[in-house]
């Protein structure tokens, strides 16, 4: 039988239903997200008195700070992505087997993931506190290092600690993400190669991981956007110290307009931030169509 | 052999998820003369509940509690109100932006919040909303509404269009479809969905920070890690720990219970959406 569309539009009131139903979300978004992100534009570009200016761009672009900040959060984000994708992949081909209490190894994985960031930082800043944090000791313990190290007051340290931490929360989120894509590959197609004689890493290289690109692409990039914006760890974690070592861009906007009240400054690397994930969203955009932008769940 | 080898790695995720978890308990239950031991000591030797009764006394861990489940369940439940109007226009009534929107939604999901913290702190100031609910309901309102509209789509479009249809058919308005039909049979995708919100509001942290500047609004995730001690070197250790964790009781008590609904939102609304 031939199935028959109806077409909507035909109907009475058509319009005012669509308008009806949207218009709250897109009231939110409007006020709450879209009028912000222009305001900051206009803030950028005016002084003090509200007349037109580049000043503020000026003294950002040609300052040390914000290249700075660029940097760091480049560097933490490409390092913290890339660690989180491969472990995670890992652990992903581990959960795909069948072993008992996969289940309850499921739920244990979404722990990390829940928690708050911000808690988690906490927890981070403890563990990793020079005189009776467990890490540092441990790592001495083990004789990883000759002494205890001091994670959180210098500055390379630092911005290990906050990958560490980052790395520790997001692996099992991107296991499980990349454990659905596993799950979508059909059984039978791992069958024709054993029956071929495949060995396991043939297998991996010819079948999982060509046909896990999509679901692997697609992971890095959410991820990878994710942590450009980092806030929420540094700020509590490092608070952006020792010196400005972990200052990523997000708590960078931060302290210029909260701690030294440098609103238009603020604004102006807040809309440098946003051209910059503007740049990633369009680049992700143009290539969407050479990883498959979707891939089938169940 | 090789169950062996699978059995370690699994035995590694296991350690690799809960090894920090398990020094934050450790140290919630030492009383202070333990927990500042130098070198710490890794294994449980003492133990204490002042840290647990000392959060509450101290820390207003109660105050904490009550203003983050009071946001974080009136943002949901308006989230979802308004983002499963939005998810069933787009599947059920389809208009022609509907990819368009859904693709914006997507795209707006990526800013981070400290693009727009300042103009929405002005815009509150001026309303006199800081240090009132609503200027963390509103916006959490509206950072959740990606994830929301991407997962309800996707689960709604599964909801047989015949069903609308025959609803319409029978007389009913849009809306009357909306709650009597589509609704109803979507209530797994809307739970699903109101859990991840739920938690997103719960650990939300910069907006917090910044729009509630009285001690007794901030919500837990600001009011605990903004705790210190009385002079820097005498961080109360313990009773932030133990804060910690009991905040995230709730959130790791929601896991055990609905595992499998938050697994598939997660996976559809970070593959789709």
């Amino acid at each position: 039988m031939l199935k028959r569309e109806i077409n909507p539009r035909h109907e009475k009131g058509y319009y005012v239903a669509v308008i009806g139903f949207v218009i709250p979300i897109v009231i939110f978004f409007t006020v709450f997200q879209i009028y912000p992100l222009l305001k900051n534009v206009q803030l950028s570009f005016s002084n003090i008195k509200n007349s037109p200016t580049l000043n503020n761009f000026k003294v950002i672009l040609f300052g040390r700070s914000f290249w700075q900040s660029t940097w760091i959060t480049v560097r933490f984000s490409l390092i913290s992505v890339s660690l989180e994708m491969s472990i995670g992949f890992i652990f992903a081909l581990l959960l795909n087997q069948s072993f008992r209490g996969r289940k309850a190894v499921r739920t244990i994985f979404l722990i990390p993931w829940a928690l708050p960031t911000a808690i988690m930082a906490v927890g981070w800043k403890f563990l990793l506190q020079h005189s009776y944090g467990p890490i540092p000791w441990i790592l001495y313990w083990l004789h990883i290092v000759k002494s205890p190290p001091y994670f959180l007051s210098m500055p390379r340290m630092a911005f290990a600690s906050i990958i560490i931490a980052d790395v520790w929360k997001t692996v099992p989120f991107c296991a499980l993400l990349l454990l659905a894509g596993l799950q979508a590959i059909p059984k039978d197609l791992y069958e024709a190669m054993e029956v071929d004689g495949a060995g396991w890493f043939f297998k991996l290289r010819r079948l999982t991981l060509p046909l896990m690109l999509p679901a692997i692409t697609v992971t890095f990039t959410f991820r990878f956007l994710q942590a450009f914006g980092v806030f929420d760890l540094i700020w509590v974690l490092t608070g952006g110290g020792p010196g400005n070592a972990t200052m990523a861009l997000s708590p960078f906007i931060y302290q210029q307009t909260f701690n030294w009240l440098n609103i238009r400054s603020g604004a102006a690397t807040a809309v440098m931030t946003s051209i910059y994930i503007m740049g990633l969203v369009i680049v992700v955009w143009l290539t969407r169509r050479h990883v498959g932008r979707r891939y089938a769940i169940q | 052999m090789k169950r062996f080898f699978l059995y370690l790695g699994v035995a590694f995720m296991i350690f690799y998820c809960l090894f920090p978890i398990y020094f934050l308990i450790l140290d919630s239950f030492e009383p202070t003369n333990v927990a500042y031991s130098s070198p710490p000591i890794l294994y449980p030797i003492a133990f204490t509940l002042s840290n647990y009764i000392g959060v509450f006394k101290d820390l207003h861990l109660t105050t904490y509690i009550m203003n983050s489940t009071f946001v974080s369940l009136s943002a949901t439940a308006i989230v979802l109100f308004i983002g499963a109007l939005a998810a069933f226009a787009i599947t059920k009534i389809r208009f022609i932006a509907s990819n368009t929107l859904l693709n914006f939604l997507l795209i707006l999901g990526f800013f981070p919040a400290a693009t727009m913290i300042f103009p929405l702190y002005k815009m509150f100031a001026s309303l006199r909303l800081l240090n009132n609910y609503l200027s963390l309901i509103l916006p959490y309102v509206s950072m959740n509404i990606p994830l929301t509209v991407w997962v309800l789509t996707t689960y709604f479009e599964q909801i047989p269009n015949e069903l609308y249809e025959a609803a319409r058919v029978d007389g009913m308005s849009r809306f009357q479809a909306f709650y009597k039909v589509i609704v109803p049979l979507g209530i797994p995708a809307v739970s699903t969905v109101a859990i991840l919100d739920f938690i997103a509001c719960w650990n939300e942290f910069i907006l917090a920070l910044t729009f509630m500047t009285k001690k007794n609004m901030r919500t837990i995730t600001v009011g605990i890690s903004m705790i210190s001690g009385r002079f820097s070197y005498q961080y109360p250790w313990g009773e932030i720990i133990a804060g910690a964790l009991l905040v995230t009781l709730p959130l790791v008590i929601i896991i055990f219970v609905a595992q499998e609904k938050i697994i598939s939102g997660l996976t559809a609304g970070a593959i789709k959406g």
